[in-house]
């Protein structure tokens, strides 16, 4: 009787594990991928699932996305892992590079971000380790591709010698926009100072100088993307040395000092006005706070068509900042404020310490080592390669034009670019993205009729955007990466905001001391993976 | 006959009794561990795998993260098993002559070995954290303050945890052999005139060879436990000198990286295979000689 109900006990519990809790496999066509904007890439990886199971009505397939909540996520990537190393991972691997994921937000107008910690933490080193497949036989071959089209230097990253293990879908590179008609930029320009120079070295002219207003245009980068190439995979090798990166640590601990405070007074000088702005519109009580209303005033309000339009003061120009640190995502933005605002901008790119170009892949598709049906998963993943994936033409759209505030069409679309970044097939993209600028403020829904009118007669009164706009889109780029995933601890970022006090002043941290601890977690990072 | 036929039956009862234990140790020890020596000599998993000999173990050996990791538990291991196997053999000599009467005190012994790794943990941060009972009392004594847990410190700190947690559980274990020593041998000594380092030398030392193998094998693993406490403090990257074999194995799995994973196993398993074989052949080299 004792051993019956034992035995009961160990079938229970056995059985009792949940399915959900355990990563998916035993036959089926498996596709992992992370969470985005309902508009966003899940939107395109369900549209190409389902024309890839039109065709293949036979087979099971299956599309997961990872949890984004912490511990659930711990312990599924952990069984995921698992499986992988036994040999029966995930067959397609569609996934954005780095620790941040954009998802929804309450309001469809805006984004929220959520911070993961990515399935992998370096893919340059799961290239090398032999988690992916090769699949340069089938793009090399796939002459209905047009690979031309494709951004060559970033679909280059996704490989290792003669192998590709990795595609590419989409990509970021840091641009400064530059006003010419500013002092500080005709000064330099008398001076023989070019812009075109590291990013670094502009901050130490406007350090120099006490150039307060170009300080907080320009950004150095948390991360180590102003470095050069960090490692050499091949070698093993870590290519940055302590200096640098404590001269870097130096750099950053006396800009934030310069710039911190100023950039504070012009972002709340700039939710003042917005808010006043808000207030002018209203005849009833308000909410305390912008944020109750999902507005948050950040750096790039300074660089948006949005913010522009409803207060006329956010903008960098019109804040007397000569030149503004962005990237690819808001070039858009900036070439229509160019229109409204009639001005000209020069959007160059932002140099790396060494003085070279650099970008970064932001979404990828990988076929995993396991998979057996490489044929079928190479034909999924290039749908996404393709013009319709690549320039917005998967986007769900509603006919919006006759919007008022009495009739609303579903909002179907996110604010931005998908994964605010720039696809790799650029050639011609940028008349397909206006497109869908266009379609996004054509259902603009002001809070007043006339609001919309304005709105809606300034958005048919722009240009349509050429490649002509975007000459940075013609800059080659010398290195395109990975982000790495460490730590937070361990992380620069984490070294950097030990630098200064909430009120920007530098501390008396021991800066030589973290520069090392940063030198030897990135040692680590390389010796581990 | 008869002999035989019963000597081969009891020699298959034998085999029956251990085979459930034989056929787990296989299952669950054996063929993963065969798996993992093939997958030393491989790179890659599934279509990418491909077979590269040695190549794995060759850059191991360049390989800065892994030589930092083995060279810290050589350094851990070297020092940390002499000096429990001394301290725990005085402290049983000590006891022996008290554990018949206090039968309470060995349990009193295991007390830090059964506190909880999470209770440890706490305990540790509270005594060295920079703001911590130690720098309090360094500091109201004027005696200059030291960060224990994220500096050279904290490999002494990993030291004196792992002495304070399982000398007790050495000593228990010691003791358990001493008690067996027949107190004639000391008496008879004793009149002779023997001192207590002769005794020690001729009678305790030379009787006690299996108890200290079994003190070194459990001392031994009770090493590598240590790495949960370690872990807990100092994370997934603590400071260099207590930086272990296991945090490496732990990050390149997170890295899935299985060649460095296999490699590193297979290091270590060589190199505890071959202390356990030598110091079981000294052991029993010993026992022979005493025979």
């Amino acid at each position: 009787m004792k051993s019956i109900f034992l035995l009961m006990m160990a079938l229970i519990f056995l059985t009792g594990c949940s399915p959900k809790d355990t990563p998916v496999s035993d036959g089926i066509f498996w596709i992992v991928t992370e969470i985005s904007t309902s508009d966003g890439m899940n939107y395109q990886a369900e549209t190409a699932l389902e024309a890839l199971q039109e065709k293949y009505p036979d087979v099971t397939f299956k599309l997961e996305i990872l949890p984004t909540e912490s511990a659930e996520r711990d312990n599924y990537i952990q069984k995921l892992r698992t499986q992988m190393l036994a040999g029966e991972g995930p067959d397609v691997y569609l996934l954005p590079t780095g620790d941040t994921i954009t998802t929804d937000a309450n309001r469809k107008t805006h984004t929220d971000q959520v911070t993961i910690e990515p399935l992998f933490s370096d893919i340059a080193l799961a290239m090398r380790t032999g988690v992916f497949t090769d699949i340069q036989s089938y793009y090399e071959n796939d002459a209905e591709l047009n690979t031309a089209g494709l951004r060559q230097e970033v679909m280059d990253a996704g490989m290792v010698g003669n192998a590709r293990y990795v595609l590419p879908l989409r990509y970021n590179m840091p641009i400064l926009l530059v006003n010419r008609n500013a002092d500080t930029i005709k000064n330099m320009e008398q001076n023989g100072i070019s812009l075109k120079c590291a990013a670094a070295e502009l901050v130490e002219y406007a350090l120099a100088t006490d150039d307060t207003k170009l300080a907080v245009g320009l950004q150095l980068p948390k991360d180590t993307s102003a470095f050069p190439e960090l490692f050499d995979y091949d070698e093993g090798t870590l290519l940055v040395t302590q200096e640098e990166i404590a001269d870097y640590m130096s750099l950053y601990q006396n800009w934030y000092a310069a710039s911190h405070s100023t950039e504070t007074e012009i972002l709340n000088h700039l939710e003042e006005i917005i808010r006043a702005h808000y207030d002018e519109q209203f005849h009833y009580s308000f909410p305390d706070s912008l944020e109750e209303l999902g507005i948050t005033i950040t750096r790039d309000s300074l660089n948006s068509v949005d913010r522009y339009q409803s207060s006329g003061f956010a903008h960098w120009t019109v804040q007397q900042l000569p030149a503004f640190s962005t990237s690819l995502n808001g070039l858009l933005e900036s070439a229509i404020l160019e229109q409204a605002m009639e001005q000209e901008w020069d959007e160059i790119p932002v140099l790396r310490l060494d003085g070279s170009v650099g970008a970064e892949v932001t979404y990828l598709g990988a076929v995993g080592a396991n998979c057996e049906n490489v044929d079928m998963a190479y034909e999924y993943l290039r749908l996404f390669l393709t013009e319709e994936y690549q320039w917005d033409g998967v986007r769900p759209r509603t006919d919006r034009t006759h919007d008022n505030q009495f009739s609303v069409s579903p909002e179907l679309q996110n604010y931005g670019l998908v994964e605010n970044s720039w696809p790799v097939r650029d050639k011609n993209a940028i008349p397909h993205l206006f497109d869908t600028f266009l379609y996004r403020h054509s259902g603009y829904i002001g809070r007043t009729p006339k609001e919309e009118g304005k709105r809606r007669a300034q958005v048919k009164g722009v240009e349509a955007i050429t490649e002509e706009n975007a000459v940075v889109l013609q800059t080659s780029i010398d290195e395109v990466r990975f982000p790495i995933y460490m730590n937070e601890e361990d992380t620069l970022a984490y070294a950097l905001a030990q630098l200064n006090d909430e009120n920007g002043n530098p501390t008396d941290v021991d800066l030589e001391k973290l520069a090392e601890e940063v030198y030897q977690k990135l040692k680590w990072h390389l010796a581990e993976g | 006959m008869k002999h035989t036929t019963l000597s081969r039956r009891n020699a298959w009862n034998g085999v029956f009794m251990i085979l459930p234990l034989l056929l787990g140790c296989m299952v669950f020890y054996t063929a993963p561990f065969i798996i993992v020596l093939r997958n030393a000599l491989f790179k890659g998993i599934g279509n990418s795998e491909q077979f590269v000999g040695l190549e794995n173990f060759r850059e191991m050996m360049s390989n800065d993260g892994f030589r930092l990791a083995f060279g810290n538990t050589m350094k851990f291991l070297v020092i940390s098993l002499p000096l429990i196997l001394v301290i725990s053999f005085g402290i049983a000599l000590v006891l022996k002559e008290e554990a018949r009467k206090h039968e309470t005190l060995k349990s009193v012994l295991l007390l830090p070995y059964i506190l909880p790794v999470a209770a440890t943990v706490l305990l540790v941060e509270w005594l060295f954290a920079e703001t911590g009972v130690l720098n309090h009392c360094l500091n109201v004594i004027g005696l200059p303050i030291a960060d224990w847990l994220d500096s050279g410190q904290a490999f002494w700190v990993v030291v004196g945890l792992y002495l304070w947690k399982n000398t007790g559980y050495a000593v228990i274990l010691l003791l358990s052999g001493l008690v067996t020593i027949p107190e004639d041998h000391y008496d008879v000594s004793g009149l002779d005139g023997a001192t207590f380092w002769q005794q020690l030398h001729y009678i305790t030392i030379p009787q006690m060879w299996y108890s200290v193998f079994f003190t070194v094998v459990f001392s031994l693993i009770n090493a590598f436990k240590c790495f949960r406490e370690i872990f807990l403090i100092g994370g997934t990257h603590p400071h260099s000198s207590i930086y272990m074999l296991q945090h490496f194995l732990n990050n390149t799995f997170e890295n899935l990286s299985y060649p460095k994973m296999a490699v590193v196993s297979v290091v270590l398993a060589l190199i505890l295979t071959t202390v356990f074989a030598l110091s079981y052949y000294w052991v029993m080299k010993k026992e022979a000689y005493k025979a």
